[in-house]
């Protein structure tokens, strides 16, 4: 039994699954292949309108067209089913560079090109490492192994979620392998129940963390997720927030992400009149103080001058942070005007 | 049930046989000690145990009735040793010769409307006719030109302040229990006769114990309203609400009726010992709206109602600081600063957001910072009025409410700034505020019987004072005396009137003034009313010089 059946049958095993039916992709690739041959995934626009023909979705096509255009992809598919583990290896590591998208993406559509094209691919002895780019090995594990027990607890999360009920009572024995195992919507399915279905700190961490591993692999509602929790930490976290929504937690905004979005934005503009209206207030108590309204003239000055340095760094910040809290410092500079103020009451 | 009502009766008689017993120690004697306890026998049998109050607070007038039975079996002797039936015929011949007897007709009408409609009109009623009848005996001259004889003063402000008393006893008996009326008029009637008969029939007695009377009021913030005192009369007050409240079978506590009057008692004789350290011309009438207040409470408790939307505790609690607020602030003569407050107070509870959002606003921040700024400025007009002492206070006005706005105005989506930057701005300006209230000039007092020993200074060397005045002011206003110079250092005025009003003027400009207020019945105004008449004259005749 090959290294590929042997792991097959401990995920059979392990996560209690029974069905290896093909995923609606592999079907398709399959069918594009024994029609038109593997010739037919190299031109572009043919590949686009078969796909489509299959009914595979847009943002999979895209994918695909993307990871068509890598190196090394014609001379995979063309092989008559005959490529090494290193040249399926050295696909996965030229995909990684050259797509952008995530380890467990290519291998799903590595997969599908595999099985649809014949690649007869093994996993006895592992490729000798010629470079620190090939030493990853592009396990295909199929998606069908675990998907029917992602869907179902999806569902389950999907319905406690509506009804309110506790996240932290859902049954997670089928997904806790899979989370091991590393695959990513089982981690953002964990970690959002860690993250909602408590209110303990180190639980909720963990959580983050499972959402942080998942959004790193490419899951784009872990990084949407992520953006959620960093919006509502507060203004201090904003910057944070409006990375994850817009970069791969755009691809899974709805219309509230689409809001906090808009609000962050505004957030900038704020923040800027929150700064120009802070310097405006410091001229203003230096006038106070060359005028010698209450305050000691050379104190309020000396004062003035520490508001001055605050509000720098007030502006120093808002270029690196816009969409941070800038709160801080028109309170500072209060702060620092009550203290001349008292010290000049004082002497 | 039953018996747990006598148990609840049975810890108000303890309560009131042990104060009785505790102050008959002092006063030993075998056969008045003998009598006081055959009487307090007597109310125990008939109060705790064919007693059938539910709520023990309703028996209150009959436990003071029952103490002044105790007191009279208690001097029994000597008492009616000095009964002189002389006197009120000597009293009668002189009401109907002066003004006094219009006092008597009006008590007795009031009398006669109590004992027809409301039982604690008789109290009012009483107090009226006892007063007529001690005035008859102790003082002439009518109301105008009234003349005290020997201790004649102490003897009527101690019957006045009595008959208040019992008035309250009845108005909260009647409250509790409407169906007591008949009790409450035979019981009314019996004081009034009881009191009547000491205070009058037996006015050698009265003028025998008045100078201690005198010497324990004068005392009476040291020793018998001493904050020691004071503060275990609340706890023990406290123990006593805690022991007659209603405990559930889940271990919670529901205050019963009496416990909240109990809790009322302790708001008022904190009230009065508040006075005592603030008192002003107007107590009295402070003092009448702090009772109104909480019998409002009380009448509410019993309706089952909450008193402008709080429950009785917590409005007791806010009765109590604001009263202590404004004691403090009318009894320094800080009276812009309690109107302010008054205000304020007004403003907030108007304003106050009902769904519990108060602090969420920004505009609760500005008003908080509004508030004092107000406040330390009608603070300065008073202790220190100066210009630039207003500017300041406008700059930290300005540039409070500029950062507030800062903070709150431009802000992205619904998320507002968070609260503790708003704390921390308003916490500068009330430190601002605080350190803005000082003074130039120092001023103490000591008061005495006939004069105030007074003390001026200045708070800075480097602010010396350029010149001080002082004047006397009484009851109604006038101005008993002309302003005079007051050196600084020590200097002992003689007390002219109720009101002495010290200015005074810094090397800076700012003018100071600070109020002191004495208590006609506890000091003896010398010379005051010949005073008035000089002063008014010394006014008409410079008006006629103009002329």
């Amino acid at each position: 039994m090959s290294l590929v059946d042997d792991i097959r049958n401990d995920l059979v095993e392990y996560a209690g699954l029974e069905d290896d039916s093909p995923t609606d992709l592999d079907v398709a690739m399959q069918r594009i292949v024994s029609e038109h041959g593997a010739e037919a995934m190299l031109d572009e626009d043919r590949f686009r309108v078969l796909m489509g023909e299959c009914g595979v979705s847009e943002l999979d096509i895209r994918k695909a067209l993307l990871l068509a255009k890598v190196d090394g992809f014609g001379e995979l598919v063309t092989n008559s089913g005959f490529c090494a583990q290193a040249d399926l290896d050295r696909f996965a590591s030229n995909a990684e560079l050259q797509s952008g998208l995530n380890r467990y993406e290519i291998v799903r559509f590595l997969r599908a090109f595999s099985l649809a094209a014949g690649i007869a691919y093994e996993y006895g002895e592992p490729s000798p490492p010629s470079d620190s780019l090939v030493q990853e090995r592009a396990f295909v594990v199929p998606e069908s192994l675990y998907n029917n027990e992602l869907q179902s607890f999806g569902n389950s999360l999907g319905k406690a979620v509506y009804n309110g009920s506790p996240l932290l009572e859902l049954d997670f024995k089928p997904i806790e392998p899979l989370v091991e195992m590393g695959i990513p919507l089982a981690k953002h399915y964990m970690g959002y129940c860690l993250l909602h279905g408590s209110d303990d700190a180190s639980t909720q961490n963990t959580g983050i963390t499972l959402l942080s591993e998942a959004a790193a692999a490419g899951n784009t509602q872990a990084m949407a997720e992520l953006g959620d929790y960093y919006y509502c930490l507060g203004t201090g976290s904003w910057t944070q927030a409006y990375e994850c929504y817009t970069g791969l937690g755009a691809l899974a905004l709805s219309s509230e992400r689409q809001t906090n979005i808009l609000t962050i934005l505004n957030r900038k503009s704020a923040n800027s009149k929150t700064l120009i209206l802070s310097a405006g207030m410091l001229a203003l108590m230096l006038l106070a103080a060359l005028f010698g309204f209450g305050a000691n003239i050379v104190l309020g000055i000396l004062f003035s001058l520490a508001s001055a340095a605050v509000l720098a760094l007030g502006f120093m910040h808002f270029r690196k942070s816009p969409y941070d809290d800038v709160y801080v410092f028109p309170v500072a500079i209060f702060v620092l005007w009550t203290i001349s103020m008292a010290i000049s009451s004082l002497i | 049930m039953q018996l747990l009502n006598m148990a609840r009766r049975g810890v108000l008689f303890g309560a009131n046989a042990l104060v009785v017993l505790i102050m008959m120690l002092g006063h030993m004697e075998p056969i008045g000690a003998l009598r006081v306890c055959v009487v307090l026998a007597a109310a125990g049998f008939l109060l705790v145990y064919k007693g059938k109050a539910s709520c023990v607070m309703e028996d209150i007038a009959t436990y003071v009735c029952v103490d002044l039975v105790a007191y009279v079996a208690l001097w029994f002797d000597k008492i009616i040793a000095a009964y002189d039936a002389k006197a009120i015929g000597t009293m009668f011949e002189k009401i109907s010769t002066n003004d006094f007897g219009i006092l008597l007709m009006i008590g007795v009408g009031l009398l006669i409307a109590g004992f027809i409609w409301k039982p604690w009109l008789m109290g009012v009623g009483g107090g009226c006719v006892g007063s007529a009848l001690v005035l008859g005996t102790f003082a002439t001259g009518g109301f105008k030109h009234i003349e005290f004889a020997g201790n004649g003063k102490i003897v009527f402000t101690v019957y006045v302040f009595s008959a208040a008393f019992w008035t309250l006893c009845l108005y909260m008996s009647e409250m509790l229990q409407p169906k007591r009326k008949t009790l409450d008029k035979i019981l009314s009637l019996i004081v009034l006769a009881v009191s009547v008969f000491i205070a009058v029939g037996c006015s050698a007695y009265t003028n025998a114990i008045a100078p201690e009377i005198a010497k324990n009021m004068y005392a009476l913030p040291v020793e018998g309203f001493a904050w020691w005192r004071v503060l275990v009369c609340a706890i023990v007050l406290g123990g006593m609400a805690y022991a007659l409240s209603n405990r559930r079978s889940t271990g919670a506590i529901w205050w019963s009726t009496d416990s909240i009057v109990l809790f009322g008692c302790i708001v008022l004789v904190l009230g009065i010992r508040v006075l005592m350290d603030y008192y002003f011309i107007f107590s009295w009438a402070f003092m009448l709206a702090l009772v109104v207040a909480v019998y409002r409470c009380i009448f509410n408790e019993k309706s089952g109602k909450t008193t402008f939307g709080f429950d009785t505790l917590t409005c007791f609690a806010v009765e109590l600081v604001v009263f202590i607020v404004l004691s403090s602030m009318l009894g320094s003569g800080l009276v812009p600063s309690a109107i302010v407050t008054c205000v304020i107070l007004l403003a907030a509870y108007v304003l106050r957001d009902k769904r519990g959002k108060y602090l969420a606003n920004a505009n609760v921040w500005v008003f908080l910072v509004v508030a004092f700024v107000v406040e330390a400025v009608a603070w300065l007009g008073v202790r220190h009025n100066l210009a630039i002492e207003y500017v300041r206070m406008a700059a930290i006005l300005v540039f409070g409410i500029a950062t507030l706005l800062i903070l709150n105005k431009h802000r992205a989506g619904d998320v507002p700034a968070p609260r503790k930057w708003d704390t921390v701005v308003c916490c500068c300006v009330a430190l601002l505020c605080v350190l803005s209230m000082h003074t130039s000039v120092n001023v103490k007092t000591t008061p005495a019987a006939d004069n105030v020993k007074t003390t001026l200074s200045a708070a800075r060397e480097s602010n010396p004072i350029t010149g001080a005045t002082y004047e006397w002011v009484n009851a109604f206003g006038e101005v008993v005396a002309p302003k005079t110079p007051l050196p600084v250092g020590e200097s002992n005025l003689p007390i002219q009137a109720d009101h002495l009003v010290v200015r005074a003027t810094d090397s800076a400009g700012a003018t100071i003034r600070y109020d002191y207020y004495y208590a006609s019945w506890m000091h003896n105004f010398a010379g005051s009313r010949q005073q008035v008449a000089d002063a008014a004259a010394a006014a008409a005749a410079s008006k006629e010089n103009k002329k």
